[in-house]
């Protein structure tokens, strides 16, 4: 098969079909190990196996052998599949536990996650389809792309990222130490040795896999997707909540009160739950037991995913907010009432003005897009719904929201593994460069976690920490 | 214009002027090196020593591909330390202080007597330009010379200023001028120019200072020159050098009179190198440290000039000697000259392609501290690149380009027109993602073909080296083919040997993997023993470190196959699919020659890598 890229030699996979609870769910699995791999968590396979027939088979957990799902296994020879590469389909159950479950067992056993449109990709590369095809979905890898490392940060909020860069900035330190043992060894610097890094090693790996193990659990999954809605009063937030809820026929349950009380429903958008948050009660107050309902609303705008600050368009005046409060959220302006405008040339005229005034609360973000909505008419409506979606799939491989998680896992675990791998070399006191040359790729792997690129960060490190110079 | 002076003009006669110039000539081409002074060809500005970390490395590649500085470095060595000696193969860097004026006159009188080679003292005020293509260059008597490339390499003279507290001279070097005309020039071409700043520490009289007081520094006893083809035996006397440090008082000095040092009261622009800080900067950035030390180096055999090592500073000269005299044994100390700043014009390297040729104006080389580097091994190579190419474009021959994963010197080239720099860049081996491999001891295997293919590595010099590797090869394959089975005889011979009982039979190769033994030791089991070390080290640490040698050949192995992958000249960015404008603004801007080159761009998506190769593979390209 043709690989130009390194990865393009890597076995990949994902589930092809939309995410949600559909009756089952198709993964796709591609590259010069799909058989070989597939066979690990699916022993029921006949050994001698016949390209386009299906199989039923139960598909395992690789170490337990626990049964996760009886499937239907479909295998594709080389040169007669999509790709154009062995390819394995698995139809299994449309849950998203059981599809991010197949998923994390095989990159346990060594797939690597698709990226968006890597299997068109590929099926060009190997002469399967044509450019006019091939360049449809590169604008879909390049978005996909673009988001990344926003996307990188933004799912890294409060303790994690922190934990994050924790573990970022202690492999600096310690690649620091290795790498001013190496070229400043004349300089009249003392660096910590083996046994003082070992020992820092440690503490760090038993974060990265504690980490790992949190991970691989499905954040948005676990917690689901929160949305914040910010508005003064009588902008419209009850009846776009109602317009939102209602709209989609989904399950809706409606929390109120002691609790939650900030929470005003929610809905089930492709499988994973959007719990709208309604913080009306944000404002300046005397009454302390509003003022304790404020610290909840605010706490809620903290964990936020999505920050949607409505606007009416017959009087646009923005909320009384503050803009640290809202440092890398996904914010987006909703104008509401927008059928009580009756030109076009208005409604522009309107979100120029709104554009002007949100730049002066938000300095740092980058121009907000404004959906214009009506949720008397629910018109725009759709769009909200749309724009949630896309929120829910856009980071996932192929579709499914569970990979994100796993993503972050799979670079966890390499640095990880980079790091028992430097830990051995510090044990048998080999020559610095050694265990340098693992640390160094662990932190490549922990800034695949934080969006950022590997550019000699340990050298500047050095300089910071060491008196150096002839 | 048919009549051409000459085939290539070098202009400046530093480390990178003379390598460049000399293989020039070597590939036969006629050559013209422009130096304002005869007398100072080569000449060590700063610190009078040749190689280091990741720079010896580079020395001995240049030796490898023909070039003289390693030559000169033994010829001319009067101390020699092989540092990191204890640790592994790959972080073991050759260093040799060397009597500067002997190194100087070595190479004067070797590029005075060179064939095909002319030397011309005068200043050079500006170049022939014709529709973005160099012709030659004007002098500053306004004849003209004309030819068919030309390699800049004038270091630290384009606006050179020096700074001695509030006092500014204009010049690149103590004593010297500074030239003006190609920088102006050149930024009508929109060749981007910024400053940068370097240091040099006061040198001192010999006879002032009180030596008791300072602990005296040996080399190593053991002398392995950086040359293939120097004697293995020294030269010349070897000497010491002398530690001793600064201490609060020294400090207190330096402290109370900050505002007197250029780089404070912001009379000095340009930025400084990192690893080279001024004592003002290191007392001000680590202000709890309570010493510094400093070496005191002599500068040669017979002179009475001592550099010292340290303590680069730009304070008044009074200032100076007043710090200096609460240094234990400098407490008389008298100067020749004080320590100085210099601030100087460079070009954003970004303009050049991997051959060291202009983007902007074609038959233009630039190499040396032009392109923001700092130390005489990063310009040799640099002039040496730069020459080979000159000398390649006259010949009507590809480029000779050096790839990351080869050598140092490919690892230097392509971070700067790839990446830039900000500050004086120095090579350090933490800057070689390949750097297990990029050994000293495999130089001769990495480089002497590539030398000898280029023509600049003679054949007969090339015969002797490919000798020596086979013999390598031959003890390569003793080690393996001879196996030894755990019967009594052989047991009590390892046991004699001081290391375990074998439980299987096992190759010479593996049991060498055994730390404590080496080839010498297993003379007893049919290793030749007359082997040099030339033959048996580099053999040793082959196997001995085979395992992590594998790891990163396989890494290298996955990224050459990118840097194959070539990206024609023509490609227009904004015609294709999937690329955002800020990637298509940078690949117009860096112009990459491989995807390989294209993925270590910065804020070049992966993504847009892929949009790359289809477009490529559409294309027919690949």
């Amino acid at each position: 098969m043709q690989a130009f890229l390194e990865k393009d030699k890597d076995t990949i996979c994902a589930v092809s079909t939309p995410p949600g609870h559909g009756g089952i769910a198709v993964l796709r699995i591609s590259g010069d190990r799909a058989l070989s791999l597939t066979r690990k968590i699916c022993p029921d396979l006949p050994l001698s196996i016949e390209s386009h027939r299906v199989y039923f088979a139960k598909i395992v957990e690789n170490l337990s052998k626990c049964c996760i799902d009886e499937t239907l296994v479909t295998y594709f020879s080389q040169g007669r599949s999509y790709t154009g590469e062995e390819t394995i389909e698995i139809s299994c159950h449309g849950s998203q536990f059981i599809t991010q479950k197949i998923i994390n067992e095989l990159t346990l056993i060594g797939c690597r996650l698709a990226e968006k449109g890597e299997f068109t990709y590929r099926a060009f590369i190997n002469n399967k389809i044509d450019l006019v095809q091939a360049e449809s979905v590169l604008n879909l890898i390049q978005s996909q792309s673009q988001r990344a490392s926003n996307q990188a940060i933004r799912q890294l909020q409060g303790e994690l990222s922190h934990c994050v860069s924790e573990i970022e900035d202690e492999l600096l330190f310690i690649g620091a130490h290795l790498e001013a043992q190496i070229d400043f060894v004349e300089q009249d610097i003392e660096p910590q040795l083996e046994k003082s890094l070992l020992s820092k090693l440690s503490i760090t790996e038993s974060k990265i896999n504690s980490l790992s193990e949190s991970f691989s659990k499905g954040r948005l999954l676990k917690e689901g997707l929160k949305v914040v809605l910010l508005g003064l009063p009588n902008v419209g937030k009850s009846s776009l909540l109602n317009a939102l809820l209602v709209e989609d026929k989904a399950i809706v349950t409606s929390i109120p009160g002691t609790t939650r009380d900030v929470v005003s429903g929610s809905v089930l958008h492709s499988g994973i739950e959007v719990s709208f948050f309604d913080t009306a009660g944000i404002r300046e107050s005397d009454n302390e037991i509003e003022r304790i309902g404020i610290n909840k609303s605010l706490k809620e705008l903290q964990t936020a995913d999505i920050v949607f600050v409505v606007v009416d368009a017959t009087n646009i005046n923005l909320p009384d907010i503050n803009p640290n409060d809202f440092q890398n959220k996904n914010i987006y302006l909703l104008l509401n009432k927008i059928d009580q405008i009756s030109s076009l040339e208005k409604i522009n005229k309107i979100k120029t003005e709104l554009l002007v005034q949100t730049k002066l609360f938000f300095k740092d973000q980058q121009q907000l897009e404004i959906l214009e909505i009506s949720a008397l008419t629910k018109k725009g409506i759709d769009n909200i719904n749309k724009l949630l979606i896309d929120f829910i799939s856009m980071d996932s491989s192929e579709n499914s929201i569970a990979v994100v998680s796993s993503r972050q896992y799979e670079a966890l675990r390499s640095a990880a593994d980079y790091l028992e791998r430097a830990k051995e070399q510090l044990t048998i006191r080999s020559s610095p460069e050694f265990p340098a040359f693992d640390v160094k790729n662990a932190i490549i792997e922990i800034h695949k976690l934080l969006g950022k690129e590997y550019d000699d960060q340990i050298m500047d490190r050095v300089f910071s920490e060491f008196c150096l110079g002839k | 214009m048919k009549n051409f002076n000459y085939d290539v003009i070098i202009v400046g006669g530093g480390h990178a002027g003379l390598e460049a110039c000399t293989v020039s000539s070597r590939l036969g081409l006629k050559t013209l090196l422009i130096t304002s002074d005869k007398n100072k060809i080569s000449y060590m500005s700063c610190n009078p020593s040749i190689g280091g970390l990741g720079k010896g490395h580079m020395v001995k590649e240049l030796d490898a591909l023909g070039g003289l500085m390693g030559i000169a470095a033994d010829h001319s060595c009067i101390q020699f330390k092989r540092l990191n000696s204890s640790k592994g193969p790959a972080v073991r860097g050759s260093r040799a202080q060397c009597e500067k004026n002997i190194y100087s006159f070595f190479m004067s009188q070797l590029v005075l007597n060179y064939p095909n080679l002319e030397v011309l003292e005068s200043e050079v005020s500006g170049l022939i330009l014709k529709s973005n293509t160099c012709h030659g260059v004007t002098l500053i008597d306004q004849s003209k010379i004309f030819s068919k490339t030309v390699v800049i390499c004038t270091g630290t003279f384009m606006k050179g200023v020096m700074h001695i507290g509030d006092k500014r001279i204009e010049g690149g070097r103590v004593g010297e001028k500074a030239t003006i005309g190609i920088s102006d020039q050149l930024k009508d071409f929109n060749f981007q120019v910024f400053r940068l700043k370097t240091g040099t520490p006061p040198r001192l009289k010999k006879n002032s200072i009180n030596w008791e007081k300072t602990e005296p520094q040996s080399g190593d006893t053991e002398f392995v020159p950086f040359s293939f083809r120097s004697k293995k035996d020294l030269n010349l006397p070897q000497i010491q050098c002398y530690l001793t440090y600064t201490n609060e008082n020294t400090h207190n000095i330096i402290r109370e009179n900050l505002d007197k040092s250029p780089m404070y009261t912001g009379a000095i622009q340009g930025i400084g190198p990192r690893y080279c800080p001024s004592i003002e900067d290191k007392i001000t950035r680590f202000s709890d440290k309570e010493r510094h030390q400093t070496f005191l180096e002599p500068e040669g055999l017979n002179t009475e000039f001592i550099y010292l090592q340290g303590i680069s500073t730009s304070l008044p000269e009074e200032i100076q000697i007043k710090f200096l005299k609460t240094i234990p044994g400098l407490e008389n100390v008298e100067l020749f000259y004080p320590g100085y700043a210099v601030e100087y014009d460079f070009f954003n390297p970004q303009h050049l392609k991997h051959s060291l040729e202009t983007k902007i104006i074609s038959n233009l080389f630039f190499a040396g501290q032009i392109n923001g580097t700092s130390g005489y091994e990063e310009a040799a190579v640099q002039g040496f690149v730069a020459g080979v190419n000159a000398a390649n474009k006259v010949l009507n021959r590809e480029p000779f380009i050096m790839r990351r994963d080869q050598s140092y010197i490919g690892v230097l080239i392509d971070d700067l027109i790839n990446k830039g720099t900000k500050e004086p860049y120095r090579m350090m081996t933490s800057r070689a993602e390949h750097r297990l491999n990029l050994r000293e001891d495999n130089t001769l295997e990495r480089l002497a073909s590539i030398g000898h293919q280029i023509g600049s590595l003679d054949d007969k010099t090339f015969l002797k080296i490919q000798d020596l590797l086979i013999k390598r090869e031959k003890l390569l394959k003793v080690l393996e083919e001879t196996k030894i089975v755990p019967n009594e005889k052989n047991q009590s011979l390892l046991r004699k040997m001081g290391t375990k009982v074998i439980l299987k039979p096992l190759s010479l190769k593996e049991l060498l993997r055994r730390n404590e033994l080496n080839c010498y030791d297993l003379r007893i089991f049919g290793v030749p023993e007359d082997l040099s070390k030339t033959i048996t080290e580099p053999v040793e640490i082959l196997v001995k470190y085979e395992g992590y040698i594998q790891r990163e050949l396989e890494m290298i192995k996955k990224s050459s196959k990118l840097e194959e992958l070539l990206i024609p000249d023509n490609i227009l960015y904004k015609k294709i699919a999937g690329l955002s404008c800020e990637e298509v603004e940078k690949l117009d801007r860096i112009k990459p020659r491989s995807i390989g080159q294209a993925q270590r761009i910065s804020g070049v998506n992966p993504s847009a890598i892929k949009a790359l190769v289809i477009h490529l593979k559409a294309h027919a390209n690949i």
